[in-house]
Order: structure tokens, then C-alpha cells, then sequence
């Protein structure tokens, strides 16, 4: 997927703290990797792109599509975006059942009635997800790594043009973590979907980067592309210094 | 003896208002809420502050402001003479403007706690699923708030059905036209009828008690 990100956005805490965010780079590849300490400004490029917050200037390009574009005044909302986003801490709707999240997301209208056709999708979806036994749970009643199937099937079921996940194996213990990662790659691979995902664990790296983009204090510091073959040689390795332990 | 029939018409009317009015207070607070809850522009505290202001000002200050508002010679008061012929002083539906005012506040603090209490990315989440304001508003926002709201509404019901001060100004006090429980009861102990006074001060606190605990019972229970 051709994926091109040239932004600029100030942020201003109440505290009266600053934060610049100028972040470039591009990628033609699957699979994209963000990775840096907290706070240095991965959520909140991955929030410009779901069109949940507007960057000061630049523009955004993802599968060919202008997303945004300040010198063209382009920014087209959020719900016309057509991209999945899996919330570092799910973001499922407390009050719908497992089987009511994943319908929203195929009939988001105010009366939200479903076709037979649609109806089927999530039948499919629950299956595919292995969730179909936890369809009357609500999600207060589910653990994490069901939690975040949920999450994923929600935003997958719409068949987005582009992956959003932050962090998404942060919240779970580390048995099942290896588990999951293994399961997101089968996933990725089912619904042939591009993806843009945020960690500061290297072992996300290793599994998933193609295209590896470090970030450090609002900037790209470096920007590896054809990670899985270029990890292999020194070069990588000498030139990163991901490996490092992060500053919380 | 207990005169049932002059405690009946006030029931009624009590009952009638307190819902109109809090229908009212409900729609007007949770739109006001969440509209100032999202809204960022200089004086919102200020906004804010108003519509709290019927909580800590005096009844009677309150009823002031309504009968200059709505009086014959008040701008909304004589729009509505000249427009539809119709004045709100001494109606019931004048009652029913005064309880709305006095309940808005508790409507408009608990709904706006309630959602700004709520995980702001289930809004976010419905947006990027392809959810329009108002879909994301109604079916994800509201009923997310809802308990806080209902909650709310309660109080405000309580608050509607006791109501003295400003709808005395404003509505006053016509036996079987603008009289409502709270009325009677000054009534009766002006009248030194304590026997009628009793029951219907045990009828109001009774009725007050249940929406307490209802309204303290929607609030404790959750979902996380």
C-alpha cells in the first residue's frame, strides 16, 4: 500500500507544556511498524490519520487516497475514512453486547437495523474470530485477549482499507501475547489489509515491521524499509538504536 | 377529617407539572450539557454558571426574574401576548416554566458528569466505524450517559414536584388551577388544619423518599 505521511501539529498541555509534533515518511509496504518511547508522538499520528485529530499542515496519503491535505483543504472525516482503529484499551461500547459492537460497525445509522446479508457478515465474523459462544457477554464480562478479538472483529468486519492498532498487545500477560501476535498475523492475512502499528516492544518488530519508522520526541529518527530482510545485516542493528531500553 | 378532594386536584396538578417539567429540564440539560461539554469558546464557565444559578439563588429571586421575564411587560412576555395571545402568569403552564427552571440545574450537572465521566473513545471508535454525530450522539453517547441522566431527572422530579418559592410568584396559589401539593400545605397550616397538613407532608416525603433511593440505587450500578 502506498503510504505517505508529512505532518506538522503543536500541542499544548493545560500545564502550559509544549509538544511539536513534525513527523515524515512514507512506505509502499503491508505491514508498518511505529516504535519509540511514550510520549513521543506515535498515538497522536495514528489519531491524524483516523481523521480523530487534525494536524496543523501537512498532508496524509494512504492506499492513493488524500486523507488530508492543508494546502488543498482536504480533510475528509473519520466516518468517510473507511479505516479500522483498535484502541490501545479496546474502546468497545460498554452497553452493547459483543454481537451489538460488531453490528454496529455494519450499520453505524441511527436506527442501525441490519440487512439479512449484513446479518450474515456477523455471524461470519463471530465464527472467524471464535467469539460466537461470548455473543450475549457484554464486554465487562470478557478477559483481555477476548476483549480485543472483539475489538479486532469490530473494526475488520467493515472491511477497512487501512489497520489502525495501538499497542495492541500492551494490555495482556505475556503468555498470551505470543499467541495473539501469531493470531494477528493470520488475521492480516484473511482480510489482506494493510496495517500501521504502534509498540515499544521490539519483539512486535521482529514479527511484524516491513517498513520499521522509529520515533523520538515528536520526529522520525530513522526509517528502515524492507525490515525482515535488512535486520539480518549489522547494518540495521549498529544504525538503530532501538534496542536500548526506552525512557518510560 | 381529611379532605381528599382538596388533595386530589393538587396531586394531579403536582404530578402533571413535575413531569412536564422535568421532561423539559431533561431535554434542555442533557442537550446543554453535551453541547457545552464539547464546545471550547471563552465564557463557557460562564454559561455554565447560569444555568447552575437557580441551585443557589432564591426561590423568590428566581420567580423575580421569571414574572419581569414573562410578565406583561416583559420582552418573552409580551412576544407571547402579541404572538399567540396567550400570558403564562397565573397558569399552570406558568408552574410548569418555573419547576423547569428550578430542576434544569441538577439535570444539567448530573448528565454533564456523566459524560464526562465516559471513555471519550467509544465516541471516537463509533466515529471511525462510519457513525454520523447524531447516530454516535443517540447510540453510543446517551445511552452510555444514561444511568447519570436518569439519575438526574430523578432529582429533578423531586425538586419539580416540591417547588414553592418561584411558581408561588409566578403561577400563584388558585385552589384547583395553579394550587399544587406543596401549595395545600401552606394552605392547610395557614388554615390550621394540621390533621390535612400531615398527610400530605407524609404523602410528599414519602413520594421524595422513593425517588432518592431509586436515583441513589441508578447510580451505583455500572458497568465497569
Amino acid at each position: 500500500m502506498e503510504f505517505v505521511i508529512d505532518i506538522t501539529k503543536k500541542l499544548r498541555s493545560r500545564g502550559g507544556r509544549r509538544f511539536d509534533l513534525n513527523c515524515a515518511f512514507s512506505s509502499l509496504e503491508q505491514f508498518v511498524v511505529l516504535f519509540g518511547a511514550s510520549g513521543s508522538g506515535k498515538t497522536t499520528t495514528l489519531r491524524t490519520v483516523a481523521g480523530l485529530e487534525q494536524p496543523d499542515s501537512g498532508r496524509i496519503i494512504a492506499g492513493g487516497r488524500t486523507l488530508f491535505d492543508s494546502a488543498r483543504g482536504i480533510n475528509i472525516p473519520a466516518r468517510r475514512r473507511n479505516i479500522g482503529y483498535v484502541f490501545q484499551d479496546y474502546a468497545l461500547f460498554p452497553h452493547l453486547t459483543v454481537e451489538r459492537n460488531i453490528a454496529f460497525a455494519l450499520q453505524p445509522t441511527l436506527c442501525g437495523r441490519l440487512s439479512t446479508g449484513e446479518k450474515h457478515r456477523v455471524e461470519d465474523t463471530l465464527a472467524l474470530f471464535n467469539i460466537a459462544g461470548l455473543r450475549n457477554a457484554i464486554p465487562a464480562e470478557l478477559s483481555g485477549g477476548q476483549r480485543q478479538r472483539v475489538a479486532l472483529a469490530r473494526a475488520l468486519v467493515r472491511k477497512p482499507d487501512l489497520l489502525l492498532l495501538d499497542e495492541p498487545f500492551a494490555a495482556l500477560d505475556p503468555g498470551l501475547r505470543s499467541r495473539l501476535r501469531l493470531r494477528l498475523l493470520e488475521i492480516k492475512k484473511h482480510f489482506n489489509v494493510p496495517v500501521l502499528l504502534i509498540s515499544h516492544d521490539p519483539e512486535d518488530i521482529d514479527l511484524f515491521a516491513e517498513t520499521l519508522v522509529v520515533y523520538d520526541m515528536g520526529r522520525v529518527r530513522s526509517l528502515v524499509r524492507n525490515y525482515q530482510t535488512e535486520k539480518e545485516s549489522s547494518r540495521v542493528s549498529t544504525q538503530l538504536a532501538w534496542r536500548q531500553p526506552c525512557p518510560a | 377529617m381529611i379532605r381528599f378532594d382538596l388533595i386530589l386536584a393538587p396531586l394531579l396538578l403536582t404530578i402533571k407539572v413535575a413531569c412536564l417539567a422535568t421532561a423539559g429540564a431533561m431535554v434542555a440539560g442533557v442537550a446543554g450539557a453535551y453541547l457545552l461539554g464539547r464546545a471550547r469558546f471563552r465564557g463557557r464557565d460562564l454559561v455554565e454558571a447560569a444555568i447552575s444559578l437557580p441551585l443557589v439563588l432564591p426561590p423568590t429571586v428566581l420567580g423575580y426574574y421569571l414574572l419581569v421575564a414573562i410578565g406583561r411587560k416583559g420582552t418573552i412576555g409580551r412576544w407571547l401576548e402579541d404572538t399567540f395571545g396567550v400570558s403564562l402568569i397565573f397558569t399552570w403552564q406558568g408552574a410548569v416554566l418555573a419547576a423547569l427552571i428550578v430542576s434544569l440545574p441538577l439535570v444539567f450537572k448530573s448528565a454533564g458528569a456523566a459524560f464526562a465521566s465516559m471513555n471519550r473513545q467509544c465516541e471516537e471508535a463509533a466515529a471511525t466505524l462510519g457513525a454520523s454525530s447524531l447516530s454516535i450522539f443517540f447510540r453510543v453517547s446517551l445511552p452510555m450517559a444514561w444511568r447519570g441522566i436518569l439519575a438526574g431527572g430523578m432529582l429533578a422530579f423531586a425538586r419539580a414536584m416540591g417547588e414553592f418559592g418561584a411558581t408561588l410568584m409566578v403561577a400563584g396559589n388558585l385552589p384547583g388551577r395553579t394550587q399544587t401539593l406543596s401549595m395545600a400545605v401552606y394552605d392547610a397550616v395557614q388554615a390550621g388544619d394540621f390533621r390535612q397538613a400531615n398527610f400530605l407532608v407524609l404523602l410528599i416525603t414519602l413520594v421524595s423518599t422513593v425517588i432518592l433511593y431509586g436515583s441513589a440505587k441508578l447510580l451505583q450500578t455500572s458497568w465497569r
